[in-house]
Parts: structure tokens; sequence; C-alpha cells
């Protein structure tokens, strides 16, 4: 199939009729656009004309009013209309999908004042509507259309092929399938075995008639009875387990959506842990201070009552050295006083003479006046020092703990600075950002956060079992599939009746053709994941700049992975830009695997990418598909170095021009940049 | 560059030839284009795809050979 | 000499020990009482004279037992200071102490217990 050109009138920015006319030889088309003027509508124009479904920005789908030209609007024109041309298998159509305003309506106000029109033309001939329909529809599905008319910024969903068990990532591998012409398989083998079925019941009403071979014709007509009760059994599992996992899916968007609450539930929990633990650390090592401090007075002023101590010490020296003085002396002069008296000298050991009593008696007075000893305002000074002594003494000695209590004061304003900064700032940021979401998401509270999750995983329990159970009645069918056939070949053996055998022969033909489609499905299935990766590596490694990137490898749902060299092992992680690479790669192998033909239309496709892969990727369009049409914006890509990059692939260069605010036209560009 | 259902066609040739000789190659070839010309239309392409069997399975004779 | 039984904190004494109590660092105004006491005798001896202190009588009333059930206060003072009004210079202290917490609390905007060690 060829694009052979497409044009928009009264679509979007483009008012007057505008074309865009693909070249004859295979290559490259640029159709250059600043932000605005219409590059995305472009890709909603063929979206438009091959599906009948538009988007807008804010992800809207079928707002056809907000596609009609502003300025054509002005002026009374309330339709657009978008043609295709194109060659198919050596014909030429031209497809023309339009809205339309729906009768008796002046100005549309709402879409359903309108309505869209299709019309084929096939050589010249215009065909029937089921025609129309059906042929537009065989040329690009939905489903297919994701692989040749694409976003840049959707590119991020082939990410969720890596994950094997991702519900978007299945959905995406059955688009894939579908594209690589699996259906065809997997519909041929159940079509066949439907016709199988008709030819069988037929062949049953032949033998029922026959003596020989009656037995064994009611035994087949039981048989076939449990078949149909069994086949009835496998298709009740299978739609209850379709329904089960419309349930899934739902409940993993729910969780999906809901990741952040129960994220954000979870952090504010561990900070309400931690501001109690903080909280009870407070409290903790407040009590213990506050229970040093109840007495504390006696330690503080200890110090002062140790000051006071010494200074009196200092003070009583003096008087106190007196005092032991004059105690000494007095001693003395009863030591002498008690020789006069005795008439006997102890320490000479000899009687006292009268002129010695005289000596001693003069050395009495002399003692007595040399000394005078305490006054008495001393000796009730020194009294008064030493009752001071006592009291303070009593009061001093006692351990000071202005230490401790300093230690533990540290650790109580760490602890109270930890929980107001988590009360004041990390709490606040949480709540705030749980408030938003539950905002956002109405009805959804952290509970039934939490609780989509369990259900989830519940769910996918009850999907397990009814795997189980479709595994079980499938065998209990091929059991008795097998009983039929043997009861067939029985009956085809005894029959005398041609006409018994030739049903059977029928039965059995049909059969053979379901196997064979059947069995086609694992074998084809598995060329096209080795072509597919075969071919996405040499693409890849088209564009890789990274010297130890080796290729790649596809896993079941054709997600791929990059291979090192060095290890042979998967890069674990790879950037956004590198997932763009390989999202690319992926596009052109399955292009090159899909059983028809078809052109890529590339909207942004380097927004993830630094320069260095973008000129890789610009090299490797022409890898891709024979028609390439690509809209990117002055400064996604550098004009003059792809032209270098894509050579003489390059068709044509085509650029979006302004002619008012809301008006654009295509037109031819001009390469004196 | 294109696959254009070769591919498909020979996988199943292979299955055929191998193991269900007596199967025409032209009714799988049949089979197959009915099946992508009507991906989009369940009913016309199980409808298309029984009288193809039917019409081929008429051809068989009772006495083991084909009308072909 | 016997001294009075009962006796007045100022306002701003009692506010002080209010907020002592208040953010837990005391179970009452007396012990709060006796700390700011001692906090002046610890940190201030040398600078304030119990004795020339004058504080008029208020509205916040205590019994002078509730701060000093065994006389140890009254000795102490009477002979740190060598005084015959023990129980007048206690008063003086206790209210000196408390009034120079509060005002350095106000200051800082903080109470930090450490501050008065």
């Amino acid at each position: 199939m060829r694009f052979k050109k497409i044009t928009v009138e009264n679509f979007g920015p483009f008012k007057d009729p505008t074309s865009i006319d693909f070249s004859a030889r295979n290559g490259v088309s640029i159709v250059w656009g600043r932000n605005g003027r219409g590059k995305t509508t472009l890709l909603n124009a063929f979206n438009f004309v091959l599906n009948g479904t538009v988007k807008d920005r804010d992800g809207n789908v079928d707002n056809f009013l907000s596609f009609i030209n502003e300025a054509g609007m002005n002026e009374g024109k309330y339709i657009f209309k978008v043609i295709l041309d194109l060659e198919n298998n050596g014909k030429v159509y031209r497809i023309v999908r339009s809205i339309a305003v729906a009768p008796g309506v002046d100005k549309p106000t709402s879409n359903n004042d309108l309505y869209t029109v299709l019309q084929v033309n096939e050589s010249g001939n215009i065909l029937s509507f089921a025609d129309s329909e059906h042929f537009v529809k065989g040329i690009m599905t939905k489903e297919v259309s994701r692989f040749f008319l694409f976003d840049g910024e959707l590119l991020t969903e082939y990410e969720e092929l890596l994950n094997e068990n991702s519900v978007r990532g299945g959905s995406i591998k059955s688009s894939i399938e579908q594209i690589l012409g699996m259906p065809i398989l997997t519909y041929g083998a159940s079509d066949s075995d439907v016709a199988a079925s008709t030819i069988a019941t037929e062949a049953r009403k032949v033998a029922q008639n026959e003596q020989a071979v009656s037995k064994y014709t009611q035994n087949l007509d039981a048989a076939t009875e449990t078949r149909e009760y069994q086949e009835q059994e496998l298709q009740r599992l299978m739609e209850e387990r379709e329904a089960c996992i419309l349930r899934r899916n739902k409940l993993q968007n729910l969780v999906e959506d809901t990741e952040k609450l129960r994220q954000f539930s979870a952090r504010k929990k561990s900070i309400e842990e931690d501001m109690e633990r903080q909280r009870q650390i407070c409290d903790d090592e407040q009590r213990a201070i506050a229970g040093i401090l109840k007495d504390s007075w006696q330690w503080m002023i200890a110090p002062v009552l140790r000051q006071r101590l010494l200074d009196l010490q200092s003070a009583m020296a003096d008087l106190h050295g007196k005092e032991q003085t004059s105690k000494g002396q007095e001693i003395i002069i009863e030591y002498i006083q008690q020789a006069i008296k005795d008439i006997y000298c102890p320490v000479c050991d000899h009687p006292v003479s009268p002129n010695e009593r005289e000596k001693l008696e003069a050395k009495i007075s002399q003692i007595k006046a040399e000394t005078g000893g305490l006054s008495p305002e001393e000796k009730v000074q020194l009294e008064s020092y030493r009752t001071q002594q006592d009291i303070l003494a009593r009061y001093a000695n006692v351990t000071d703990q202005a230490q401790e209590i300093k230690v533990r004061y540290d650790r109580y304003v760490a602890a109270f600075v930890k929980f107001t900064d988590l009360k004041e700032h990390d709490l606040r940021e949480v709540e705030s950002d749980l408030e938003a979401l539950r905002k956002n998401a109405t009805g959804t509270d952290e509970k039934a956060a939490f609780e989509y999750f369990d259900q989830l995983g519940k769910v996918a329990a009850e999907i397990a079992e009814y795997d189980q159970g479709i595994i079980r009645v499938g065998a209990e069918i091929d059991k008795t599939k097998e009983t039929i056939k043997k009861l067939n070949t029985t009956i085809i053996a005894k029959s005398q009746n041609k006409d018994v055998v030739l049903a059977n022969k029928k039965v059995a033909f049909a059969e053979a053709i379901a196997a064979i489609f059947r069995e086609g499905i694992d074998v084809y299935r598995d060329k096209l994941s080795r072509d597919v990766e075969r071919d996405a590596t040499e693409i890849f490694m088209e564009m890789n700049t990274e010297e130890d990137y080796g290729g790649l490898r596809i896993n079941e749902n054709y997600g791929l992975t990059i291979i090192r060299k060095s290890d042979g092992k998967p890069v674990p992680k790879r950037s956004a830009g590198w997932e763009h690479m390989v999202a690319f790669a992926l596009i052109g192998a399955l292009h090159k695997n899909a059983p028809f033909d078809g052109p890529v239309i590339m909207d942004s496709p380097f927004y993830r990418l630094d320069i260095i892969n973008t000129k890789s990727m610009v090299k490797a369009l022409p890898l891709i598909a024979n028609q390439v049409l690509m809209l990117p914006y002055p400064g996604e890509i550098n004009p003059s170095t792809t032209r270098t990059d894509i050579g003489d692939y390059i068709v044509q260069e085509l650029e979006i021009a302004r002619i008012s605010s809301n008006e654009s036209t295509i037109k031819e560009m001009s390469t004196n940049d | 560059m294109k696959n254009n259902l070769d591919e498909l066609r020979s996988t199943l040739e292979s299955i055929r030839a191998a193991k269900y000789p007596e199967i025409p190659a032209e009714v799988i070839s049949a089979i197959i284009e009915v099946q992508n010309q009507n991906q989009n239309d369940p009913t016309r392409r199980q409808r298309e795809t029984q009288k193809m069997i039917i019409q081929y399975s008429n051809q068989i004779k009772a006495d083991g050979g084909n009308e072909q | 000499m016997t001294e009075f039984s009962q006796f007045t904190i100022t306002d701003a004494a009692y506010e002080a020990a209010t907020r002592f109590v208040e953010e837990k660092w005391f179970d009452s105004a007396n012990e709060a009482g006796k700390f700011a006491a001692a906090y002046a005798i610890r940190c201030h001896f040398g600078e304030i004279n119990p004795g020339s202190l004058y504080y008029p009588g208020g509205t916040h009333n205590y019994g002078y037992s509730s701060f000093d059930s065994d006389g140890s206060w009254e000795t102490i003072i009477k002979t740190l200071y060598n005084t015959e009004t023990p129980r007048a210079y206690f008063r003086n202290l206790i209210i000196w102490g408390l009034e120079d917490m509060g005002r350095r609390i106000q200051e800082s905007g903080i109470l930090q217990i450490t501050d008065f060690l």
C-alpha cells in the first residue's frame, strides 16, 4: 500500500484545501512546523480519514467541533474534510471522510450537531457504505495504527512491553500480533473448528439411520453432547475469566492511580511514628531533668557555700592560731605554778630554791605580759566563725549536677527540633500532597487505596483459578474429541454407507485444516519473534553509539532489552532516550515483518533524545518503512545536517506556514536556511 | 522488506506438507486470504472461511479420491 | 526576731514561676521559687544585696513553710548573709531570681533551663 496524497480542508489551522503530495519514490518526506502551526493536526488528519477519530491536546476524543477551522467557522463553513489518495494491490483509491451538520441545525454548537460521512472511490467507482467501511477498516485498524501514526510522546508506552505481567504490555502485545498477522492463524484455527463442527453435525445425521453403526452413532451423539456441554462450560469459564480480567484491569488502573496515595499514606504514617519517637525522647529527658531539678537548690548553692567556708577558714586562721598559742602558754604557766607549789621541778629533777622560785614567778609574769590570749570579743568572734563553719559544712558537700542536666537538655532539644521539623515541614508536605491527590481522585481515600491493592491480589488469584479450570476443561474436551475421533473411525470402518464414509472424511478434512492453523501458531510466533529481534537489532545497531551495546533481546511481549557486549547481560535500567531508540527499532522491525505495507507518520519523534542519538535516529529513518513522513519542529533537528544525514532518501521538504493566527498552509520549504 | 503473508504461508505449508499432505495447499492459501481480507468483520470472516472449507470438502469422493 | 509566716510575690515573679510549671520543669511555683533563689545565689551572689531589695506586697500569697519546710534555707541564709531577717532575705532572693529569669526568657524568647545553671 502506498499513500499518494492527503488533502485537508477547513481542518484545524488549515482553512483552504491544502495537500501533501507523497512522491512516487520511496523515502522520507519532512514537514517542518513550529509549535502550534498544525503538525499534530496533520497526524489527527490521518487518524480521522482512516479511523474516523480525532484526539485533541487535552485527550478529548472526537471533539470534532474543536477541529473546525476558526476562520472558516466565522465565514459560516461548519464542515471539514480529509481526502486520502492511495494505491493498494494495483488499484487506486480515494477515501473522503468529512463531518457534516445534522439536519435542522443552522450552526453547530456541540458535537451532537455533527456527524461523519465516509465515501470511498475505487478506481473511479464509488463503493457502497458497507464496502467503504470494510475497505477502510482493512487498511489500518485503530490497534495497528499506533505503529504507523505515532506521536513521539507515546513511545513511553512501549516500555510496558518489558514487563511481561503488565496489563498495558499485554494490550500492546496483542496489537503487535495483530500487525504481524497472528489473528490469521488463531481465527483460522477457530473458524476451521466451527466448520468441522458444522460438517460433523451433518455427518451424524447421515449415520443415525444405519443399523450396523447405530450403537456407535448413539455413542457419538452422547459424546458430541458431552463435548457441547464441555465447550459451553469452557465458554462460561472464559467469559467469567474475561470479566475477571476486566475487573483486574480496572483495579490495576485504580492501584496505579492510587499508588501515590498509598505511598503518601505510608510516608505519613512513618513520619507520625517518628514524631512519636521524638516526642517520647523529649518527655523522657524532660522528666529526668525535672527529677534532678526537684531539690537542685542544694547543689546549686553549694559552690557559694564552699567559697564562704574557705573565706571563713582564712579569717579563722589568725584567731585560731592565737587561741592555740594562748592555750600552750597557759599549760606552761600551770606547769611552772605546780613546780612552785611543789617546790620541785620535774624537768630539772631537783628542788626549787627560793632564788629559783623568784625566777619562776618572774617567768610567769613575763609570759603573761608577752601574750594576752584572745580578747573576749575575739573569743566571741571565733565561736561565731565556728558555728558558721559547722552550718556551712553541712550543706556544702553536695555533688553538682549541672553537667548531667546539660547533657540531657541537649538530647531534649535535639529531639524537640526533630519533632517540630517533622511536624511543621515533613508532615505538612505529605498532608498537602495527600490533599491534592484526594481532590484529583474523587471518591478515593487512603483506606480505599489499600483496599484496591488487596482486591487486585484476590482477583489475580481468581484468574489463576479460572486458568486452572480452563486447562482442566480443555483437557476433558481433548479427551472427548479423541473419543469422537475414534468413534468416527469405527463408524467409517464398520459402515457400509458411502455417505457416512464421505461425511466423516469431510469432517477429518476440516479438522486437519484446523490443526494446520493451530500448529502454525507457535511455530509462526517463534519465527516472528526471532525475525523481529533480528530486524530490530539491525536498526538499533545502525543507530547505536554506545560501544558496549551489542544488540537487542526479545521477550514474550515483544519487549526488547539492550544486551551488553562485555558480559552478554541486559542493561538493567536504561535512560528515557535509549528507551526511545529501542521503541523506534521495534517500530521498524514490525513494519518489516508485518504482512501488509504502509507508511509511517511521526510527530515529534526526537523529543527525549540528545543531539548524538537524534542524529543516529534521523539517519535510520529510511530503514523503517518505504514511505516515512516526519513532522518535526525547527530546533528539534537541524535542517541542514538532517539533509546531509538522510541524503538521497529525502523526497521532499515542506513547511507549515502561517497565514494568520487561525490559518496555516503547507508549502515547499525554502532550503536556504 | 515486506512479509506480505509469504512467511505465514510458508510456515503453514511446511506443516501441511509434513503432516497433512492430503490437504490441498490451495485451501490453506485461500483461507489465509479470507482471514486477511476480513480481519475487521468477524461474521464475514467466519462465514467465508466455512464456505471455503465446505467448498473444498465437497470435492472429496467417498472412495478416497478428490474431484479435482 | 520573729518573722512572717506568709508572704507574697510580685506578678512578674509569679508569671515566671507559672511558665516554668507550665513547661513542666517544676511541679509547683514553690519549687520554681527555690530554684530561683538558688540561681540568684549561685550566679549573682556578689551582685545582689537581698537586704536592700524591696518588693511591695502582692496578690500571690504563700506559706513560708511551703518553701522551707525544715528551716534549712533560713539557717543557710542567716549564716551566709549574717542577718537576723533570713526569711525576708529569702523572699527577696526568690522574687529577684524569678524576675531575672523571667526577663531573660522574655529577651531570648525561649526558656532554656541550662541558662540558669
